[in-house]
């Protein structure tokens, strides 16, 4: 649930965003960027935010639970059990695979959108 | 002849009705040319110079440049003869706010697969254009000609055959106009053909060729 939830928020940021910068694109594809470059650009611009947040969210929490992990039990009431090394590795590398696809998959249906709108029309929204 | 357009028509429909934006036109360019169409705000004009561009599909009609059918392109071929045969100069302001001056002039080098010196090529540009000292600055802090002749320098990266300006002088005052309109005369004395489409009767003894666009359809007014 809570990944369905962060799926949808990042789908509203995509959408927004990607809003936000019709215009830009439009240029491009006057300049002689190609539908599929488009989307490639709103792909990878989300794909590097994920890859971004993804490090740094594991990062953070390694850097919370770790040294804190008897404080965390304490006030839980429920003993800290720290895993095998192998099972914190296999959780890391699940976490990362999971937070770099997630802004892809949001940005997907906006980026094959942005490609295929009309640059003509878009140029001229707000005359 | 760089550019031959015939019958070309874009029939759009408004309020359930069938109109022509662009009726049954026909026009030839050859290099260096200058030709400038005239008209009323709805006329057709920037409808005409989007289905030159290939931005827009035409209902009827054909459009070759440099002996080329650009209606016979799919999108990745269309982009690509674009990028290097038109510069495109849109209307109102299209210079990207996060983009350096001279990475906005180096852009339509980065959106293809290209060889050569992107640096030299821009900077020169911008030399040309007397604002080789403001490659570093922002849109923001640029004047409305400055962004004008940025948006000119853009579009002759690639070193196109035909550059085509939809109403570049649109906001400028009658001094940066006139500067303006002299860049592209210079433009088409070394050899890139000129479209220009504008409202400005005032600067219509520009151009060699001189059009007037009425409800789609074009007319010469040279004699």
């Amino acid at each position: 649930m809570l990944l369905g939830v962060t799926l949808v928020i990042l789908m509203v940021v995509f959408s927004a965003s990607a809003n936000e910068r019709k215009k830009e694109f439009a240029i491009m594809r006057i300049l002689g960027a190609t539908k599929k470059k488009l989307a490639a650009i709103l792909i990878w611009e989300s794909l590097y935010i994920s890859m971004s947040g993804g490090v740094i969210g594991t990062m953070l929490a390694a850097i919370f639970v770790f040294p804190f992990n008897v404080f965390i039990g304490d006030n839980i009431g429920l003993p800290y059990i720290q895993p095998s090394l192998l099972w914190i590795i296999a959780i890391l590398l699940g976490t990362l695979l999971v937070a770099f696809s997630l802004g892809p998959i949001a940005s997907a249906y906006f980026a094959v959108k942005v490609s295929r709108s009309q640059t003509y029309l878009t140029l001229r929204e707000g005359e | 002849m760089l550019l031959e357009v015939s019958n070309l028509s874009k029939e759009y429909t408004r309020t359930n009705r069938p109109f022509f934006a662009v009726k049954d036109v026909g026009l030839k360019m050859n290099s260096g040319d200058f030709a400038i169409i005239i008209g009323r705000s709805g006329s057709g004009k920037s409808t005409l110079l989007n289905l030159i561009g290939g931005l827009v599909s035409p209902t009827v009609g054909q459009i070759s440049i440099d002996g080329c059918n650009i209606m016979s392109l799919k999108d990745r071929e269309l982009s690509a003869f674009r990028n290097s045969y038109i510069g495109y100069i849109p209307q109102g302001h299209s210079i990207l706010s996060n983009l350096s001056v001279l990475d906005n002039v180096r852009l339509p080098h980065y959106l293809q697969k290209r060889q050569g010196d992107v640096d030299k090529r821009a900077l020169s540009l911008l030399e040309q254009f007397g604002i080789a000292h403001l490659a570093n600055a922002y849109p923001q802090q640029l004047s409305g000609g400055e962004l004008r002749r940025v948006t000119i320098a853009r579009a002759l990266m690639n070193k196109p055959k035909l550059l085509l300006a939809d109403e570049p002088t649109n906001d400028l005052d009658a001094q940066t106009t006139y500067e303006v309109m002299h860049l592209f005369s210079e433009i088409a004395n070394e050899g890139t053909a000129v479209l220009l489409v504008t409202h400005d009767l005032s600067t219509i003894h520009y151009g060699k060729h001189v059009y007037r666009m009425d409800n789609g359809e074009l007319k010469s007014l040279n004699t």
